[in-house]
């Protein structure tokens, strides 16, 4: 018996790229669709968010100015271990590494960049948070 | 008184007895049997005996001091024949020695009977004893007088006190001294080497003893030294005392000159004959041999010339009938030079020989001997074969090169041909030698100046890449020309190497490294394109959805902005709005495929084998020969009309996705150049079958262009075949298509074509 699902509403998303039109258009998407979206153009960026505010799920770059995407998770799994990951990508040939898989992200998180339809994160981040 | 006893030989009467008594000279009587009858008183004054005493005494034989008559003597009376002048002594009573000279005769009585004989004795006693030895009223000693006047050889007879008496002519001739000065005086002519050799033989002379065949020297008046054999004989008076020696020297000095250089000559001769080093023989006809020099025992081993002559010369052959050979060359012509034959050694190993010979004939032309001279040739022979085979073996490393090598002199000359050079030339080394380089190998005429200069220079040149055609084909040769650098060899050696594989593999090599950074490139290009394409993709939908009226939020904007929110739709529909945003949703999707589908194309060593939908592999192949560059843009691609023919029942096949799609592009490459090419049959048109077999799938990539002949069908799949152009492709599609299908899928690949109807490349994948 699943939990209840929570209000959209509630669900905080953290969306952390380098690429400007790729957060925008992402970020207002995810609005669309009734999530509280905010931004971080670095991983640096991201920490420092994430140390005043918690998160439900991160979409993260992996190549990031600075400390990359990896290194993030892991640092971000630190300051708030309930959050949830997936990992937006434009390198083809992105593997998951181990320790990402043992803080509980698996492949199928891994999204390859450009996604044709975005409503595919709307799917995984119901799934990471046990809504579906 | 004498001739009356001569003429009849008888005593008439007494008288005569009284005459005979007062003969004053010695006279005896005998009877028949020598028994002496009377003695006259002469002969008792001189030699006191009566005849009582004569009378006893006639038995005796010999020489008997008794008797003055020996038997010797009676015996010859005996046979009737006469004494005269007999030169001989008897003694007195008293001793004294008496030398007469006898004459004696036979006899008769009154009737003629023979009586007995009678003995006349002349005492010449002092004649003896005043040395006049030869009497010149005397015919023998006329006689012996004219021989040792005449005789060439020296004579001297000396006293006993050594003073020369005598000398004849010769002596002095040959010493130089004549009688005058000479006689009575000893002769100074014994070298002081010779003194005591001499000295011993005249102590000898004058005790008696005959010296035989004494080799000694001797001087001359003037000081010469001549070289003598010397003989002597004593002589003696009649009271038998030696009296003197008779000496008789014969000058060898010229004989012996002659004897030793007749020697040295010959010693000479036998050093020449023993010591060269060449065998030297004479052997009779059968083979018996005669005469062998050290040189031939040497050679043949033999412990010396007996055992070597021991044996017959047919024995020494190896081949009998190079013996039979030998001979008749020998009678036909007299003289054989150079003949070579393989003979025995003692040991029984096997030498080579070079015979020369001549054979020597007898009056009627009968072959009695042969002469010869043979030299040992082994070592020479089997330097000729080590040479022939060193020859023979350099031949062949230079036949066996892949390179052409061809040898030039400094005129240019061809004088080295090896047998690459004949294959490509088809001119055979005997033709091509002597022939002027542009001749023999016209493709280098090119080149001449080039090798001109290396002559000069001494320096060698690479001429890299040179092209020709060759049959249709291309071809690159690399030439380098080396000069000749040893001392007193000028000219040069080409090599011309066929370097098409190797500028063909270069160029590959190049291009593979150009598509590997392309790879590289294009991974990294890949990746920074799709973020942007991320962002067209994002934003194309969000503006999408941002119009319409599912989204409440939309719905409140536009209401607050005084928009209806759905005529705005109508006016978005009217003016085609959603087809251009459809139109760069497309468009970017394609992109990102076209990036995904390089990315994965371009991507190194992926030999994962995995389990792949052929159909879609297919299909991917098929997009993306259509984004290729130069198919679009040479080929006119979308002209093509492709055909699908799938029957693969959802099988999977085991492959690397990568190395399939590879080969199905090089295909589809292949087919529409070939489509474009030439005529065909209908319009262009690619047909793509696919077929699962009972244990494989088969692919097809048909077209309908000019097809392939026979000829080219047989070396399609071969590396570094093409027919396009040079520069257009490397001729490697194929050849590593296969390589793909064949070695790392262990599946089969192959051409149907008939010219004129298409070629259908098929290949099959094991499930």
């Amino acid at each position: 018996m699943k939990e209840s699902a929570m209000n959209t509403s509630d669900i905080r998303v953290l969306v952390v790229d380098d690429e400007e039109h790729i957060r925008l258009t992402l970020m207002a998407f995810l609005e669309d669709e009734g999530f509280d979206v905010t931004e971080a153009a670095s991983a640096e960026a991201g920490l420092e968010i994430l140390a005043l505010e918690s998160f439900s799920v991160g979409i993260i770059d992996m190549r990031l100015p600075g400390m990359d995407g990896n290194d993030f998770i892991q640092n971000a799994h630190e300051f708030q271990p309930e959050m949830k990951f997936l990992i937006h990508t434009g390198s083809s040939e992105y593997v998951l590494p181990q320790d990402l898989k043992k803080i509980g992200l698996k492949t199928e998180h891994v999204i390859k960049k450009p996604v044709v339809d975005m409503a595919v994160f709307t799917d995984y981040i119901q799934r990471l948070l046990g809504n579906l | 008184m004498r001739n009356s006893v001569e003429k009849n030989g008888k005593v008439k009467d007494p008288s005569y007895r009284t005459i005979l008594e007062v003969f004053p000279e010695p006279v005896i009587l005998y009877d028949r049997e020598g028994r002496t009858t009377f003695i006259n008183s002469a002969f008792t004054d001189i030699f006191g005996r009566t005849l009582d005493e004569l009378r006893n005494r006639q038995n005796d034989d010999g020489r008997d001091s008794a008797d003055p008559v020996t038997q010797r003597v009676l015996a010859k009376l005996k046979r009737g024949e006469r004494i005269s002048n007999l030169k001989t002594h008897w003694f007195t009573r008293d001793k004294k020695r008496i030398d007469f000279s006898m004459s004696a005769a036979p006899w008769r009585d009154q009737d003629g009977n023979p009586a007995g004989y009678l003995a006349h004795f002349r005492d010449i006693t002092e004649q003896t004893s005043s040395g006049n030895v030869f009497p010149e009223n005397d015919v023998q000693y006329k006689l012996h007088w004219l021989i040792v006047e005449f005789l060439p050889v020296s004579i001297v007879v000396y006293d006993m006190e050594g003073r020369a008496i005598f000398l004849n002519p010769a002596f002095e001739k040959t010493f130089g001294w004549n009688h005058e000065e000479i006689l009575h005086k000893k002769i100074d002519f014994v070298p002081p080497d010779e003194m005591e050799a001499t000295g011993k033989r005249v102590g000898r002379m004058m005790k008696g003893d005959h010296i035989k065949y004494f080799a000694t020297k001797r001087l001359t008046k003037d000081g010469r030294i001549l070289d003598i054999v010397l003989n002597t004989a004593s002589f003696y008076n009649d009271r038998g005392e030696q009296i003197g020696n008779v000496v008789i020297l014969r000058d060898v000095t010229e004989l012996r000159k002659s004897r030793m250089a007749l020697e040295k000559s010959e010693e000479s001769y036998r050093t020449l004959f023993n010591g060269v080093p060449v065998g030297l023989y004479r052997a009779k006809t059968n083979g018996v041999v005669e005469d062998v020099n050290h040189g031939l025992v040497a050679m043949l081993g033999y412990p010396d010339r007996q055992s070597l002559i021991a044996k017959n010369s047919t024995e020494h052959y190896v081949n009998p009938s190079d013996r039979k050979r030998w001979l008749a060359l020998l009678e036909k012509n007299g003289v054989v030079y150079n003949f070579d034959t393989r003979l025995y050694r003692y040991d029984g190993t096997i030498i080579w020989t070079r015979n020369n010979g001549r054979v020597i004939k007898d009056k009627k032309g009968k072959m009695l001997h042969i002469e010869g001279a043979m030299l040992d040739i082994t070592k020479r022979k089997r330097d000729k074969e080590a040479l022939k085979k060193t020859r023979r073996y350099l031949k062949n490393i230079i036949d066996s090169m892949p390179s052409v090598l061809v040898g030039i002199d400094k005129e240019g000359f061809v004088n080295q041909w090896n047998l690459e050079a004949e294959k490509r030339t088809g001119l055979q080394a005997k033709q091509a030698e002597g022939l002027p380089l542009g001749k023999a190998y016209p493709r280098l005429l090119d080149q001449m100046e080039q090798i001109q200069q290396v002559m000069k220079d001494k320096r060698p040149r690479k001429v890299e890449k040179v092209l020709s055609e060759i049959d249709g084909e291309t071809q690159y040769s690399e030439i380098v020309i080396y000069p000749l650098l040893v001392s007193g060899v000028e000219g040069a050696v080409l090599r011309i190497d066929d370097v098409t594989a190797r500028v063909r593999l270069e160029d590959m090599m190049v291009q593979t490294e150009k598509m590997m950074t392309v790879g590289g490139l294009a991974a990294g290009m890949a990746h920074e394109i799709n973020n942007p394409l991320s962002g067209i993709l994002q934003g194309a939908q969000n503006l999408a959805r941002r119009f319409s009226p599912d989204l409440a939020k939309n719905v409140a904007t536009a209401e607050a902005c005084g928009i209806d929110l759905e005529l705005v739709n109508v006016y978005m529909g009217k003016r085609q709005i959603f087809k251009f945003l459809e139109g760069i949703r497309e468009s970017s999707l394609r992109a990102s495929k076209i990036v995904a589908n390089m990315l994965q194309f371009s991507r190194r060593s992926e030999s994962n084998i995995e389990y792949i939908d052929p159909v879609a592999l297919v299909n991917k192949t098929v997009e993306l020969a259509l984004n290729d560059y130069d198919l679009k843009k040479q080929y006119d691609f979308k002209q093509i009309k492709i055909v699908r023919d799938f029957d693969t029942e959802q099988a999977k096949v085991p492959c690397v996705s990568t190395e399939i799609q590879q080969v199905i592009f090089n295909l589809i490459k292949n087919a529409t150049q070939a489509i474009h090419k030439a005529e065909r049959t209908g319009s262009p048109t690619l047909f793509l079958r696919l077929r699962k077999g009972r244990r494989e799938v088969r692919f097809e990539v048909e077209d309908n262009g000019p097809g392939i002949d026979e000829k080219t069908q047989r070396r399609v799949f071969d590396p570094f075949f093409t027919t396009k152009k040079v520069g257009v492709g490397t001729g490697l599609g194929l050849y590593v298509s296969y390589f793909i299908i064949t070695e790392k899928h262990k599946g089969k690949m192959m051409v149907e074509s008939n010219p004129g109807k298409g070629a259908n490349f098929i290949f099959h994948l094991p499930l």
